[in-house]
Order: structure tokens, then sequence, then C-alpha cells
């Protein structure tokens, strides 16, 4: 039983992640440490991305064809490697972004109330 | 994209460096030591591995590559047990292998015995009687049925023929038919090379051509293209070949090796006696149900517009594929179909008690895999791919076993089977493969991962500790049902075929008063062209046998139109002084034999009363007839036959009478005969057959003689062919091929399976043998002795045989009454056979059991009880 929860926590966080990656990735070709910095940078470090995670969910990005990957030089002049928003991503990005505010709108709307009562 | 995925993955352990420095680097910015910044970079990242694994899972075929590891996984837990292994794969194999080749064999026989294109739509169209004996159709009847039937596309007729050949080899027969127009448009078939024959060909005088047959023209021409155009002399006439058959043509079967035209011009108008075979092709969508409604109308108004010629008869319409394979060989192949059966379904028991009783003694194993974190599905998923390894590995070995066995039967199918289908056609059934492979592994598939099934349900710690006695004790009840059920099924078959194997054991010797081995016979049959009347004929026969009887060592030469074993059928109703006035149809049939003077002597058959026949008896003196004694019985119960007289019932001329001068002892005719035929013998010079089986008694075992008939005959008349040269005991022998065949299937399916239930029961023991080597252990650590072990092991395994033994007695006794009508020589009660039975099965139960029983005696108490 332990395992379900687990893992649809793990799912929840996945789809979440994605988005922030695309999000994120909308500023600019980047590399995966100064992905997972602007992430938890602009949440006010509320959201604590475990940086691993990040790495499997941008090959999945990647396999979908929202964004592609490019060698690069990064500002202490080493090698690494660049992720860059897909035109495909780019529509994914703005679909996803109106489905999750639509989905925490009717969470705030289905919260509200019960803080006011209190 | 897998060359992309491949570098992203490869450069990803660098990236992870990357990021982790890049983080460190960061603590360290914000004051932290070195080695706390480095761990708060870790931390933060997570765990390295996993993420690489996940990434990996990102691009990889997840199940493909994890049913390569379950497939190595499962080798290697089958490598561990190999007896197990071994045992499995074999039944297996066996029960796959052998179903699968009866499967084939049952389906060329029910489903297509011959090789035609629209075989399903083919039907075989024939006159019967009331009392179900079948004739050839008419000529006029047959026109009249082809004018008006609506439901048949075609309605072709042809005529089996033999013609002596004339080549390089010296005379002999072969096989051919005559055809008419419709023939090959019918069944559809097409030249190898050359062509059909012109429509002109089909009559009287332009009929001289002939269609070679791909064995004959290969035999006979070497298979040279050029050979259209040559000439073959048949029956001393002249064909012109114009075509070759392909080499999987073969109708009628039955070595059909010449195809010549059937000129009807002159017999068209006869309506009373059959000469013609049809075959029809059901017009597409037309049922068989419908086509024989439509017919019998048809054959409603040819009744009554020719109510003399076909009152007495009624038009039968069969699928040509049961008009070809008589009701006998049909019944063989269900006998066989069920015989494979049983061996399958103790295959299946095998198996799956097999794998039920490795479940149990898994079951540890699943719950500390279980324990250490393993999803039930992927052990489910585990435990089914190990099944299906095994399936595989049994499937693939059970498909060389049936291709073997299908290459071996094709070869040694008796003479009776080649003549009905055409044996070449036979192959690996692959629906039938395929269903017995399923057969046999789904229980065996399902049984295998019931460890994984239960041990979810199961408390790990409860099962840990118990070693899952749970289960165990469940299952072994079945287990033990299932040991005895096999014993059951296969006493059942070997009762089955002890029948059949002392049935025709028995058949074999039956004749022993005959001396077979020293009665030389053959076969002659006089050209019609050469030999037009009987005076010639009975010239021709009677210096034949002179010159015989001087050859050295012969002390008999005799003749006769039919002798035993030779499939011989002359039925004629018969009247006698005391039947008199009955009607046609209430007269018994009795067998007519034409015979030289010498036969009863030459085949040692005892006269009972009266005379043999002699010089007296010849072509203008009185008509005699000596009678075997089951017609002297059934003619003139109670009284003697000798003096008496009797008459074919068609002839009524005064002089046509037979005087009954003598009565012989009764003869089995053939192999299948279940009771003595009544047979009337008339001399060979009232009665002269056109063809004649030959019987020459010799006093050793002559090696010239072969030389000597061929010489005389050819010295007598060049052109005369023999055939079937062969002592007495081949042709018993070659007749009872057939059962010889199915005893020998019957006995080698009896061993089979007295072999898998072998199999089970040292299963089942060994199994449990080593579930209970610690109670073994702790009995013997408190005095048990070796010797008290075994007796315990071997007396739960026979036990179980006993028990699977008794009710395999009494089904096996009930089942064999059901199988009379496939017995010959022997009773279904025989009680050689059931007593049979318990020895052989202790023997077989003894030694399945004393290799695990002995390992159960030598059981370390102090190692058993350490281990556990």
């Amino acid at each position: 039983m332990s395992t379900r929860e687990e893992k649809e926590r793990v799912d929840l966080l996945q789809g979440t992640l994605d988005l922030l990656i695309l999000r994120t990735l909308l500023l600019g070709p980047t590399h995966g440490h100064a992905i997972a910095k602007a992430i938890e940078f602009r949440s006010d470090e509320v959201l604590q991305v475990e940086q691993g995670s990040l790495y499997p969910a941008l090959h999945r990005l990647i396999k979908r064809g929202w964004i592609s990957v490019e060698e690069g030089t990064s500002k202490n002049n080493r090698r690494a490697k660049f992720y860059r928003l897909t035109a495909k991503g780019r529509k994914q990005l703005a679909a996803e972004t109106s489905k999750w505010e639509k989905f925490a709108g009717a969470i705030a709307r289905i919260l509200r109330p019960t803080e006011e009562r209190e | 994209m897998k060359q992309r995925a491949k570098r992203l993955l490869n450069d990803l352990e660098q990236e992870i460096r990357e990021h982790i420095e890049l983080a460190t680097q960061e603590n360290m910015d914000r004051g932290m030591t070195p080695e706390d910044a480095r761990y708060a970079a870790l931390r933060k990242f997570g765990n390295v591995t996993r993420v690489k694994e996940d990434a990996r899972e990102v691009w990889s075929r997840l199940w493909l590559e994890q049913l390569g590891q379950d497939v190595r996984f499962a080798l290697r837990q089958l490598r561990k047990s190999p007896a197990f292994t071994v045992v499995v794969m074999l039944t297996l194999a066996v029960g796959i292998g052998a179903t699968t080749a009866i499967f084939s064999f049952a389906d060329l026989l029910l489903d297509h015995p011959v090789a035609l294109r629209h075989l399903d739509r083919l039907v075989s169209v024939d006159e019967t009687s009331a009392d179900g004996q079948q004739a050839l159709l008419s000529p006029a009847n047959f026109r009249d049925i082809q004018v008006e039937m609506g439901s048949l596309q075609n309605l072709a007729s042809y005529q089996e023929w033999t013609a002596s050949l004339l080549s390089a080899n010296g005379a002999q027969e072969s096989n051919g038919v005559r055809v008419d127009q419709d023939f090959f448009t019918t069944i559809e078939v097409e030249p190898l090379f050359g062509r059909l024959f012109f429509s002109e060909e089909y009559a009287l005088s332009k009929d001289h051509v002939v269609i070679l047959g791909y064995a004959f023209w290969q035999r006979e021409f070497a298979g040279d293209r050029g050979v259209i155009g040559k000439t073959l002399r048949l029956d001393g006439q002249s064909y012109s070949i114009v075509g070759v058959m392909p080499a999987d043509f073969q109708f009628p079967p039955g070595g059909t090796q010449l195809w010549i035209p059937l000129a009807l011009d002159n017999a068209g108008g006869e309506r009373v006696h059959g000469t013609l075979s049809a075959v029809g092709l059901l017009k597409p969508g037309m049922s068989l149900q419908q086509s024989r409604a439509e017919l019998s109308t048809v054959w409603s108004s040819l009744q009554q517009r020719f109510p003399a010629a076909n009152q007495a008869w009624q038009l039968s319409v069969v699928r040509l594929r049961d008009y070809l394979v008589d009701e006998d060989s049909r019944q063989f192949a269900a006998l066989f179909l069920c015989v494979a059966g049983f061996v399958l379904l103790i295959a299946c028991v095998n198996v799956t008690n097999l794998q039920l009783a490795r479940a149990a003694s898994r079951e540890r194993e699943v719950s500390v895999r279980m324990a250490l974190g393993a999803g039930r599905t992927r052990l489910v998923r585990q435990l089914l791919t190990e099944s299906v390894v095994l399936a595989a590995i049994g499937g693939v070995a059970g498909l060389l076993l049936a291709i073997w066995g299908v290459a071996v039967m094709r070869a040694n199918l008796p003479a009776q089977v080649r003549e009905i289908c055409d044996v070449s056609g036979m192959q690996v059934n692959l629906r039938a493969f395929v269903f017995t492979v399923f057969a046999a592994t789904a229980s065996g598939l399902l049984s295998g991962t019931i460890p994984a099934l239960f041990a979810s349900n199961l408390n790990l710690r409860d099962s840990l500790e118990a070693a899952g006695t749970r289960i165990v004790g469940g299952s072994q009840r079945l287990r033990r049902a299932f040991v005895v059920s096999e014993v059951t099924l296969s006493v059942v078959l070997l009762i089955g075929a002890g029948l059949m194997v002392k049935g025709f054991a028995s058949l074999a010797n039956r004749q022993t008063f005959m001396h077979p081995d020293t009665l030389f016979t053959f076969h002659l049959s006089l050209s019609p062209n050469h030999y037009a009347n009987s005076q010639q004929r009975e010239i021709f026969y009677t210096r034949l046998l002179e010159r015989l009887r001087s050859v050295p060592a012969v002390t008999e030469a005799s003749a006769v139109s039919g002798l035993p074993y030779s499939f011989y059928e002359n039925d004629q109703k018969v009247v006698s002084d005391q039947s008199e006035g009955s009607r046609l149809g209430d007269l018994p049939t009795v067998m007519q034999e034409s015979i030289s003077e010498d036969y009863f002597r030459a085949l040692r058959l005892p006269l009972r009363e009266g005379r043999f026949f002699d010089q007296r008896d010849g072509a203008t003196a009185a008509a005699v007839g000596i009678v075997s004694e089951s017609m002297a019985r059934r003619f003139w119960p109670g009284r003697e036959a000798l003096g008496h007289r009797a008459r074919l019932p068609e002839s009524d001329s005064p002089n046509s009478w037979i005087t009954i001068v003598g009565v012989v002892a009764d003869v089995r005719h053939e192999v299948y005969d279940r009771s003595f035929r009544p047979i009337l013998y008339r001399p060979l010079a009232q009665v002269p057959a056109p063809s004649m089986d030959f019987a020459i008694r010799t006093s050793t075992y002559p090696s010239g003689l072969v030389a000597s008939v061929h010489s005389i005959v050819e010295e007598l008349d060049p052109a005369q062919p023999i055939t079937l040269l062969q002592t007495m005991s081949d042709k018993i022998n070659g007749q009872a091929s057939a059962l010889r065949f199915v005893a020998v299937l019957m006995g080698l399916f009896g061993i089979v399976a007295t072999l898998l239930s072998a199999a089970g029961v040292y299963g089942l023991v060994a199994y449990s043998v080593a579930e209970r080597r610690r109670e073994i252990g702790i009995r013997m650590a408190i005095g048990a002795r070796p010797g008290q072990v075994l007796v315990m092991v071997l007396r739960l395994a026979l036990f179980l045989v006993a028990v699977g033994g008794a009710i395999g007695l009494v089904l096996g006794f009930i089942l064999a009454q059901l199988l009379a009508s496939f017995l010959y020589g022997v009773h279904a009660w025989d009680p050689a056979i059931y007593a049979a039975i318990p020895p052989l099965l202790l023997i077989v139960g003894l030694s399945a059991t004393l290799i695990p029983a002995i390992r159960a005696a030598r059981v370390d108490p102090m190692v058993t009880l350490r281990y556990e």
C-alpha cells in the first residue's frame, strides 16, 4: 500500500515539474543546474525540487519534442548541455498553463468559503 | 532517435557531476566548508543511481528489457532444477508431438483424403439399395440426372480400369481410369504439361489417347518431357500420350496413373446395370442437403418412368471425402483422436501437477522476494515467463517430434489407407499443433503462477516462518488426485492397447492349418480382348496349371476366383430346393467361388462329406457344387446337404440346378470377417472367371519359384501380366497391416501414457520427499530406521497407483465394451489383458518411486535439522 501512495505523489510532482521546466526555459536556453536554481528562486524557495529528478524530466521532454538540447559553454567557461524550448514546447506550455490556472482557480474557489467561515 | 538517447544517457553522468560541482561551489560561496558544501549539494540532488535509472527508463521500452531479464532468469531457474525441467519438457514434447501427429493423420483421413481444389463442394453420387448396399450408376440414369440436375454445377462420370502394360520390364498391370468429358472440369485440374482430352476424343474411334500420372511418367520415361506424342501399349492397343499430371494429383486415390477418355456411345442406353462412378461439383452456396433434396425429386421421377430398373434403388449423394473414406476408417480415425486426447490429457495433468509441486516448494522463495520488495505483478510475470519458456521449449521439441511422427506414419501407413487417400498430402497440421500447444501448456502456465498469486495474500512473516505449509497442505490432495487420474487414464489406454495387440497377434497366427509360408499365390486377369469366351479362358487356366505342377517342389497347383485374404467379393443370392418360391429379397446371400480340382488340397481345407471336384465335372457335365459348412447349415439345417440342389435366382431353366456333391470345412475369408462366410464352390471348368488367383503348394521354400512362374506365364502369353506374387503369409499380413498399424500405434500410446504417469508419480513423490525432509529428519532423529522411511514413502506412492489402477480397470472394462467394433480376434473381456495390469503397475510404481524413496531413507537427520 505504501508504495502506491508514494507513486501517486511522484506522479503529481512529475507533471508539475514538467510545467515548471518549460516555463523556466521560456526565458531562454540554459543548463540543468540553472533550471533547478531558477525554479527555486522564482518560487521564493517554496518549491523544493529534488534536483536529480530534473534530469529524467528533461529527457522525457526531449523525447516528446518539447525541448531540444545543444552543446554550449556555461558562464565559467565549462562545457555544458543547454536546453531550449521548441515551438511545440511553447504551444504545450500555453496549453498546460491555462489548464493549470483553471485547476488552481477551481481548487482556490473550493477552498475559499471554508476559510471565510472560520 | 536511439543514437540521441544513447548520447544523452552517456553524457548524463558528466552532467550530474557538473551539476553537483556547481551546487557545491555555490554552497561554498555562501560560506560553508568544502565538506559540508559537497554533502548539502549531494543531499539536494538525491539518489544519483536512481536518477540515472529513471532517465534510462524514459528512453527504453522497459517491458521488453524486463522480459529479457525474466527469460534469462527463467532459464537460470530451470537449469537449477534439471529433473523437473527435463520431465516437464519431455512430457510437453511427447504430449504435443504425439497428439499433433495423430491429429494430422485424422485430418488427412477425415478432412482432405485427396488434394482437390474444391473438395468441400465435391460430392459423390451413386445408387444404394434398401439394405445399404452401394452400386454404381447406370449410364442412362447418369445421363438423365446430368440433364435435370439444378444443384450441381457439374457432374462427371468415371470408370476404374486395370490395364496390362507391355514395356521393357515385361508385362505389368497399371491402375487407370476412364473419364468422361466433364471429369477434369468438375475436379478442376490442369496437366503439368501437355493437354487434356479434346471433346472429339470422347468417341469410340478416337479415344486412344492417354494422360500419364507423374509417378508413372517418372518411372517409365525417367521424367522425359519429350514424352508427348509417344505411344503406350495398353491391353495390346496403342495409346498416344497427350499430357502428364502434376505430382500431387491422385484421383481416384489408390494409385491411379493412367487417364483415358470414357466413350459412352454404345453403352449409353443401359439403365439396369451400373457401370459408372460419379463425382459432382455443388454450385457455390448450395448445401449438401439442398442438393440431396433436389436430386431426390429427380430420382423419384426416374423411378416412376423406369420402375423395373430403379424401383429397388435410392440415389445417394454424399460428400466425396466421406465416400472415399469408408465408415470403418473414419471410426478408426475417431478412435485415434480419442486416444490422442487421452495422452494429451495425461500430459496436461502431468505438467500441471509438476508445476503445482514445484510451486509449493517455491513458496518460501517467493515470500523472501516479496519481503525484499518485489511487486506482485512483477513476480507473477516472472513465474509466467518461466512457464512460457518451458512451454516454448516443449512446443519446439513437440513440433520436431510431430514432424518426425508424420514422416514415419507417411512411410508406414497400411495399404488400405493408401488406397482411400493420397498419403503424400499428409503434413503436420498447424492448427492441431497450435491447439495442442495451447491445451498442453495453458493449465501448466496457470499453475506455475500460483505461488505468486497466493503469496500476495499471505502474511509474509507467517510464510517465512512456516515455509508455506498452508498452500502445500491444500494442494497436496489435489496433486494426489491428479496422479490417481493419470494412472487411471493410462490403465484405460493400456487395456485398449493390450486388446488391440493381442487381437492382431492372434489373427496373424490363426491360419496355421493352412501353412501359409509354403503357399505361393499370384493373381492374373485375362484381357477381354484376347480371351473373349469362357472356353478360351478355361483352356488357358488348364494349361497354366499343368505347367505349374511340373515345376520341381510344387506338390499342388490350383486356381480360385478369389483366395482368402484378397478382399474378394462375389455375393450372390441363391435359391435352394427348400426355399423355392421365396421372394428375391428374402433369399440368403452366399459367396460364389470358381475353383480348380486341387484347390482344397492345396489350401489343406478338409472335406467333411461327399467328394472333391474331379475329371467328371467338365464344362458340359451336370452342374455340381461344393458348399462350406456354414452354407450347409444355413440352407439345409439339420439335414445332409449332399444331393440337395441350389441355383442362382436369375437363371431358372431346369438344367441350371446345381447338385451339391461335397461339404468342406469353413475358412475365414478376410481378416475383418467376424464370422465364416457361407461359400458355394463351383468347378472352374463350369464357371471360368475372367480373373483368377493361383495357389501353389510347395514342399520346400524354393528360391527359383518366382522366376519359374514368370517364365511359364510368359511362354503361354507374353502380353499377360501377373500381379501380387507372394506367399499366403504375406497376403495375410498385408491385409492385417491396418490392424497392425492400429495395434502398434495403440501400443505406443499405451507405453507413452504409462511413462507419463510414471513421471507423474515420480514428480509427486520426489517433491513430497523434498518438502518433508525436515519431518523425515526428525523421525530419524527420534529413532526411525531408513527401512521404515523407505516403506513409508513407497506406501504412499503405491497406494495412489493402486487406487488409480483399480478405477482404471473398471473404467477400462466399460470402455472396452464400446471398443468391441474395433476388435478382431479377441474379446473385449479377455481376462489375460486385465490380469496383466496390476503386476505392470506395481513394476512401474516401484521404479518411479524407488529413487526418491531411497533419497528419503538416506536423509541425514543432523543436516536436515541444521539446514532448517
